[in-house]
Order: structure tokens, then C-alpha cells, then sequence
């Protein structure tokens, strides 16, 4: 009895210890790699989703101002420029003129209303690295392209650059 | 004797109030019941974070749909501002015929042509017309009968691109009118 309990107290057998080291070093490696991987994904599909946000941003202010604007106001507009600016006019009933302009400048895309600033149309945390617009417009309609690139700014393995594109028709 | 002197020692030590019973309590983790624990933690955990990544993984085909949705509705602007410029643009193009939409940056204006590229090596943008007939009495579109109308045509703007293996498509229906008559 007493020769019994002294075997058991005499921990474990290096089999064992070696059996169990290499077990949960597998498992925690398979773990730890996991989590990376994880932690990767996420990371790109929080940058995915605010690239998609900014551009429908950008495009519900495009489809916004050309709902109600009729001319495109060549002096102030930059066309065929990866840093491109679009200033559009709107005549309200009694004949005043709205001038909306938007424009990339440091990667962001802004509006000003009336020369006035608005405020940002894209998310701080992605960049706008093209915002290109072509004119469209002919003797009997105006209209314009846009071509716009959104990128995540981040240099890694995770980068994300993704390109959109509308063409629009004044009223 | 030896054990009886050692589950004292342990009932004194921690105060337990029936010291037999609980002999086997205070004995601590065997190395297979550790194993055990550790392996349905690890294997727990890892079963949880494939799950989250695989969510995550959902989300990523939206930008691809956002991307397309602006393209088809772009395919629908090129066929407007086609028609705008003149009727001919659109009542050149065959029916049933798959066309590609291109920019031409020189004469800065949207053309159909039967060359069908890619956009941003991705997405496949298509637009087929179809003829349209109207009911001789009330001039309305009609899916059979009635008579051609050369001045209204119904058209399909597709895009489609290739996820996870698999071609997903995005399509405007429409019809275009000569409104302008010229």
C-alpha cells in the first residue's frame, strides 16, 4: 500500500510528458495560426466593406446632384485628371443657382455647396486615389463618367485597391 | 497507516467536513484529464474562430456586387446617352446579338461593338435588344401579336464575374424609346 502511493506521486513519465508536450504544442500552433489568419481576415473585410461604403457614398451624391442639377460648370470642373473635380449648377423654381462641387483632394473626396464646404463623402480610414471624370456631353445632352479607385492605404499583404464606375445624364 | 496519517493531514488542511469521500477530489488532474481538457478547449476554439472567418468570408463578394450593380446602371446611362445623340446609334444594333459597351476617350462617347472585353480583367458587361411589338389599339408592349415598333427597343444590360468559382450575374432590363426623333 504504502510502495503503491509513493508510485503515484512520482509524477509523470517522460513518454508522457513528451506525448503531452507535443499535443498541445499542435494544438496551440494550429490555434495560434488560426487566430492570425482570423485576425487577417477581418482586417480585409472591415477595409472591404469601407472601400463599398465610400464609393456608394460618393455614387448616392453624384445620383443626388444630378437629379437636380441641368449644366455642368466647365470653368471650375477638371476633367480627364486622376485628381479630377466636377462642379455641377441647379436652377430651383424662382431661378436661383445652386453650384455643387466635388473634388479628391489628399484622398478624400469632398463637397462644397456654393463654394461653401459640406463636409467628406468617402471614409477617413480608406483612400481615394483616382477620381477621374470624362465629359459626356454633346450639343443636345450633358453628362459625365466617372471613374474612381479606392484603396485601404495599408502596404501588406492585405492591400485592397478596387475600381468603380458610373456615367450620368443631366436632366 | 501511512494513508490514514495523509487523508488527516489533507481533511485538516482543508477543513473539509467528510474527509473519505472527498480523498479522490484533492488528488488534482490526472495528465489524460488535462489532455482531455485542453484538447476540447483547443479544438473548441478552433472550431469558433473557422466559423468567424468563414462569416467574415461572406461579406467579401459585396464590394463585387456593388462594383457590377454601378456597372449595369452605367450600361443603362451609355445606351441613353447612345440614344440621345442619335436614334441610328441604337437602331443599327441587331437583336438578340450580344454587345460589349465601350468609352471612346477620343470621340468622348459610349459605342456598342461585338468585341467583348473585360473590365478591370473581372466583369463581363453585355447588352442584348430584342424587338418590341405593340397591340395595334392601345399601343401597348405585348409579348405577342400586334406590330414591330422601329422606335422602341427592349434591351438587357448584364454583368457578370466569377466568385468563389462560381459566374454571378447582376442584369438591368429596359426599353429605350426615340423620344428625340432624330
Amino acid at each position: 500500500m504504502n510502495k503503491n502511493m509513493n508510485n503515484k506521486q512520482s509524477g509523470f513519465s517522460l513518454m508522457e510528458t513528451v506525448i503531452y508536450i507535443s499535443l498541445m504544442t499542435v494544438l496551440l500552433f494550429t490555434l495560434l495560426s488560426l487566430i492570425d489568419s482570423a485576425s487577417r481576415t477581418y482586417l480585409i473585410s472591415k477595409s472591404s466593406r469601407d472601400i463599398e461604403r465610400s464609393a456608394v457614398g460618393v455614387v448616392a451624391a453624384f445620383e443626388n446632384q444630378v437629379n437636380s442639377a441641368s449644366a455642368i460648370d466647365i470653368v471650375n470642373t477638371k476633367f480627364d485628371n486622376a485628381t479630377g473635380s466636377i462642379s455641377l449648377i441647379a436652377y430651383d423654381g424662382a431661378g436661383h443657382s445652386t453650384t455643387t462641387k466635388i473634388y479628391l483632394l489628399n484622398n478624400q473626396v469632398f463637397l462644397d455647396q456654393n463654394n461653401i464646404y459640406v463636409g467628406p463623402l468617402s471614409l477617413s480610414d480608406v483612400r481615394v486615389t483616382n477620381l477621374t471624370f470624362r465629359n459626356m456631353s454633346t450639343s443636345t445632352f450633358n453628362g459625365f463618367k466617372v471613374e474612381m479607385t479606392i484603396d485601404n492605404g495599408t502596404s501588406s499583404d492585405q492591400y485592397l485597391s478596387e475600381n468603380f464606375y458610373n456615367s450620368y445624364i443631366l436632366r | 497507516m501511512f494513508l490514514k496519517k495523509q487523508l488527516k493531514f489533507r481533511s485538516k488542511k482543508h477543513d473539509m467536513t467528510s474527509c473519505t469521500s472527498h480523498t479522490n477530489l484533492n488528488r488534482g488532474f490526472s495528465l489524460a484529464e488535462i489532455l482531455i481538457g485542453s484538447s476540447i478547449i483547443c479544438l473548441s476554439l478552433i472550431l469558433i474562430i473557422n466559423l468567424e472567418t468563414g462569416i467574415s468570408k461572406l461579406g467579401f463578394g459585396s464590394t463585387q456586387r456593388v462594383q457590377a450593380g454601378m456597372l449595369a446602371e452605367e450600361g443603362v446611362t451609355a445606351i441613353n446617352s447612345m440614344r440621345n445623340a442619335s436614334w441610328q446609334n441604337i437602331g443599327v444594333l441587331s437583336n438578340n446579338t450580344l454587345y460589349g459597351l465601350y468609352w471612346n476617350q477620343s470621340n468622348k462617347n459610349w459605342q456598342a461593338t461585338t468585341t467583348i472585353s473585360l473590365v478591370d480583367n473581372k466583369f463581363t458587361r453585355t447588352v442584348v435588344f430584342t424587338p418590341i411589338n405593340r397591340d395595334i389599339a392601345s399601343f401597348n408592349i405585348v409579348d405577342s401579336g400586334g406590330v414591330p415598333d422601329t422606335d422602341t427597343r427592349g434591351y438587357v444590360v448584364s454583368v457578370s464575374w466569377q466568385e468563389n468559382g462560381a459566374t454571378s450575374t447582376r442584369s438591368l432590363t429596359s426599353y429605350i424609346h426615340n423620344i428625340y426623333n432624330k
